[in-house]
């Protein structure tokens, strides 16, 4: 059944939004309905609609996108397809399992487990779902151990419009429409139809128990050469020792806040345990190395991620013994789906975010600016925010996968995510301009000036990651490599979406232009 | 598209204009009337047809008689189009561009002119919506409150409000074309051009790639689609002009240079009653005289006068003159005395005296040379 809501619905104004309070920018922005559709049918039938009357279709399965893309949409037509939310295994008596766009990472994660103890590599947040989540990658604390959430999808049910608008069905795999099937491994949702399911073969069993431990370290006795120590070790790390397969059951997570009263760096480190022994010693040999960096404390119930910064009473910092972390080790499946769903989920905080892929160590200019950057005092503003540095390589690093999917960035150790988050709307300009300063001014350190102001693909930096979208970075002409690398990907999407959407009719202001 | 009795073959349509052609001839010297001389303001659009780069300007001339002096030259990016407010002293320019502020789309800009001089000052520029990329035209609604834009590239057409003063605002209807036909022949939209009937919401509009003229209905929210006229194969319809008493649309076809004459029936296209071919298939642009009686073709190598009867609208070919050149434009003057038109190659522009009481032209006059122009316009002093 399709339920639609109008200007006229008293459930619009809710729906009409996403989960950033920033979209839509203006009520002229806003779409001119929403339909929620509960099957594959529906959207059928909703899409033909929309495209038959000259409108233009969005989509929404969770609606966490970071930037305008869906709810942005002056008097078009948002098709919600949260209600696609299955987590099964293969129809028909085959083996595999199928995901629905709208199931939300808890719920799969969830489900996989408790029905076949398996679980898709994915990312953090409770309440992000498949259909944005599985389309531009999908990245979590299972990255390193097992690859990207793309790197297992098998297959693909997808609704596309043809060059006659006459809306089709497709199942799409390695052996139907290949190309389009490794344009929808990682190019980002919204560029060429409504995916309305996403198969795996197989999937990597879940963890038994995963165990998180941390340290931080007081802004107040922070000196730039300190900050500079800290942040070294952790890149130091996964340049060497942490590329090792021993490692990659672990997770880390570094926070670099800026600087305020109480404020810490968090350095947290999660094991996944996949054989009961629970043996941690890869992550004591990890966190030790911090010990030399200064005053480090242990932090009770230490984050897992940087979607868990605390807003209120910051965690009470403990002496931090070597070899002896204060871990919390609770079974896998509580772990992952616990918490609040992350930061920015509930549709009244306003967020923006960067990202950028490292292949190398920080650099002292680097480490420099973002030290000043971090400690700089803006008046009238409490700028918030953190730089969360994540753990990466491993398993993604494959090389051949980068051929096979439509993410390239296969060479990396370290992914940062920039995030800001704020309530007051009159706020926005002010921060959106510091936010953006402060990372042109970073990404002015390693890079040549051509590209100055971004991570360009260089010895240092392999550009930035489609599911943490940045508008900022649309000014730049190159932008499409900053996502897609510069070894012909973005010319093959070029070419399947003139394909398989020869009208343009899904586009957003990052989508793939022809 | 069936052709009717009585319409005009390609052979005898060559034939009328050979005929009109000597008969302008001869009668032309015993034409001279006086007439008050050119004065006013003329707005030349340049670099709208080649935006890859952005670049473009408009050009103001101020007139006198047949001189022409430089006032200003703006630096503008491709403007495909110009429009003129019927009453207020504003410009409207559709900039013919595939990226706007890095997002994909086109633009339109509306510019004071300054009543005394013809400066041009921007007032605003308007950013289509997202994917309406290379707009190539755009109409006033005759109540002057709305402004349809044609994005060729994007297959989008954009419903912009104007304000009291004129100023357009963000696009409050967006109507996203797809291609024609079945699988394996299918049409791409490229709507083209845009025309108000002087009814008021009711627009008519030109797709040179779906090969078909539209209805449209268009309301402050939504544009939308009453009907779909399907053009013959390869006529690729290119530019929409509708009678003055709004019982006829005339549509300029691109592929094949051919004229087709639509009945109106209520505010419904009907089939072509009438369709004039082209010697060479290039016919480029048409223009109505100002008293209704006359529709002007520029192209095939000829400078075509039509008559039209007042009843039904069909058309005569009266008079023709030869024009070397390709023109990328042609206006005529508000008091329907000159035709200016532009030329595509040489960007030479042209004035040529028109004497509505026979319908015909005396030879042109070059006034102005605007490297790249594609649209002109006059504004009376
Ligand atoms: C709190 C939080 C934590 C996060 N953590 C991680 C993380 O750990 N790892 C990680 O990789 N990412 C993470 N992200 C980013 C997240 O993966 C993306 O924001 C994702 O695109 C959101 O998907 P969605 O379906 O919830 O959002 P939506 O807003 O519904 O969709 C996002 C995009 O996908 C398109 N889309 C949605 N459904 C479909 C469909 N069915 N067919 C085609 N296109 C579709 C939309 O049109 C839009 O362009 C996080 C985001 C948040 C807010």
């Amino acid at each position: 059944m399709i339920s639609t809501v109008d200007k006229q619905d008293p459930r619009y104004p809710v729906m009409r939004r996403g989960k950033n309070a920033r979209f839509p920018h203006a009520d002229s922005d806003a779409v001119s309905r929403i339909e929620v559709c509960e099957s594959v049918a529906d959207v059928t039938e909703v899409l033909q609609h929309t495209v038959s009357a000259g409108l233009r279709p969005t989509v929404r399965s969770g609606g966490h996108c970071y930037e305008d893309f869906v709810v942005n949409n002056p008097n078009g037509v948002l098709i919600d397809v949260s209600l696609l939310d299955h987590t099964t295994a293969a129809a028909g008596g085959k083996s595999g399992y199928q995901i629905g766009p709208g199931a939300v990472l808890g719920v799969v994660y969830t489900e996989l487990y408790r029905k076949y103890n398996v679980t898709v590599p994915g990312g953090t947040c409770y309440s992000v779902a498949a259909g944005g989540h599985l389309s531009g990658g999908g990245y979590g604390l299972l990255t390193r151990l097992h690859g990207l959430s793309v790197d297992w999808i098998t297959g693909f049910d997808i609704l596309t419009v043809e060059a006659n608008g006459k809306v089709i069905r497709r199942h799409v795999d390695r052996q139907h429409e290949p190309d389009l099937f490794r344009a929808l491994r990682g190019s980002g949702g919204g560029n060429y139809g409504v995916i309305t399911n996403f198969y795996f073969d197989r999937l990597p069993t879940a963890p038994q128990t995963l165990s998180t431990a941390g340290v931080s370290f007081p802004w107040e006795t922070m000196t730039e050469e300190k900050f500079v120590h800290i942040v070294q070790t952790y890149g130091t790390y996964f340049e060497g020792r942490g590329q090792e397969p021993d490692t990659w059951p672990m997770f880390t997570f570094m926070g670099l806040t800026h600087k305020g009263p109480n404020g810490r760096i968090y350095i947290s480190a999660s094991w996944h345990d996949l054989d009961g022994k629970n043996d941690l010693s890869v992550p004591n040999e990890f966190l030790d190395l911090f010990l030399k960096c200064g005053d480090a404390s242990a932090v009770d119930e230490a984050l897992l991620t940087s979607h868990q910064i605390p807003t209120g009473r910051p965690p009470e910092p403990s002496p931090c013994i070597a070899g002896k972390h204060r871990y919390t080790t609770g079974p896998w499946l509580d772990a992952t789906v616990g918490g609040n769903g992350g930061a920015g989920a509930n549709g009244t905080t306003r967020g923006k975010y960067k990202s950028c892929y490292m292949k190398k160590n920080f650099t002292p200019d680097e480490l420099h600016r973002i030290y000043a950057q971090l400690t700089r005092d803006i008046p009238g503003m409490n700028p918030g925010g953190i730089i969360a540095v994540d753990s990466y390589g491993g398993a993604v690093n494959k090389a051949h996968l980068a051929d096979e999917t439509a993410m390239p960035q296969r060479a990396s150790i370290m992914k940062l995510q920039y995030q800001m988050y704020w309530q007051n709307p009159a706020e926005d300009e002010a921060r959106l301009k510091y936010f953006d300063e402060l990372y042109t001014d970073i990404y002015s350190a390693n890079v040549d000036a051509s590209h100055a102001g971004t991570p360009f693909h260089n010895e240092y930096y392999e550009g930035c990651y489609i599911n943490y979208p940045d508008a900022d970075m649309i000014r730049y002409p190159f932008w499409p490599e900053l996502y897609y690398g510069q070894k012909g990907l973005y010319p093959f999407l070029q070419k399947v979406k003139k394909k398989y959407d020869p009208n343009n009719i899904f586009h957003h202001g990052m989508a793939i232009r022809t | 598209m069936t052709r009717k009795s009585g319409q005009w073959t390609r052979r005898q349509f060559n034939q009328a204009l050979a005929v009109a052609a000597a008969w302008t001839l001869l009668d032309r010297r015993s034409l001279a009337t006086t007439r008050p001389p050119l004065a006013g303001f003329a707005f030349v659009a340049a670099g709208g047809e080649s935006p890859l780069d952005q670049r473009g300007s408009i050009q103001v001339f101020q007139v006198a008689g047949s001189r022409w002096n430089t006032v200003q030259a703006l630096s503008v990016a491709a403007p495909a189009h110009l429009e003129l407010h019927p009453h207020l002293p504003l410009l409207y320019a559709v900039h013919a561009v595939g990226l706007w502020n890095s997002l994909p789309r086109g633009a339109v800009s509306a510019y004071d002119i300054h009543p005394a001089t013809g400066h041009l000052t921007l007032r605003v520029t308007q950013p289509l919506s997202l994917a309406a990329i290379y707009p190539r035209h755009a109409a006033l609604s005759p109540d002057v409150r709305h402004l349809l834009v044609a994005a060729e590239d994007g297959g989008i057409y954009n419903l912009l409000p104007l304000a009291p003063d004129g100023s357009p605002g963000p696009p409050t209807a967006i109507r996203k074309e797809h291609g024609l036909g079945e699988a394996g022949d299918v049409k791409t939209a490229r709507p083209r051009h845009v025309v108000f009937h002087p009814s008021g919401t009711t627009a008519f509009t030109a797709d040179v790639g779906q090969e078909s003229i539209s209805t449209f209905t268009c309301e402050r929210d939504s544009i939308r689609l009453e009907e779909r006229t399907c053009s013959h194969a390869g006529a690729g319809p290119s530019q929409l002009i509708h009678s003055s008493s709004g019982s006829c649309v005339y549509a300029l076809h691109a592929g094949d240079g051919s004229i087709a004459v639509h009945r109106l029936e209520g505010l419904q296209i009907a089939a072509a009653s009438q369709i004039l071919s082209s010697r060479r298939p290039d016919t480029a642009r048409m223009a109505l005289h100002p008293t209704g009686r006359f529709l002007i073709t520029a192209g095939g190598g000829n400078l075509t006068t039509l008559a039209i009867d007042p009843r039904s609208g069909s058309l005569t070919a009266i008079s023709s003159m030869s024009q070397q050149q390709h023109p990328a434009g042609i206006a005529f003057t508000p008091d329907g005395n000159h035709l200016i038109s532009i030329q595509d190659d040489s960007g030479e522009i042209s004035q040529a005296p028109f004497h509505a009481a026979a319908g015909i032209f005396d030879a042109p006059q070059i006034v102005a040379r605007v490297e790249a122009a594609c649209s002109v316009l006059f504004r009376s002093a």
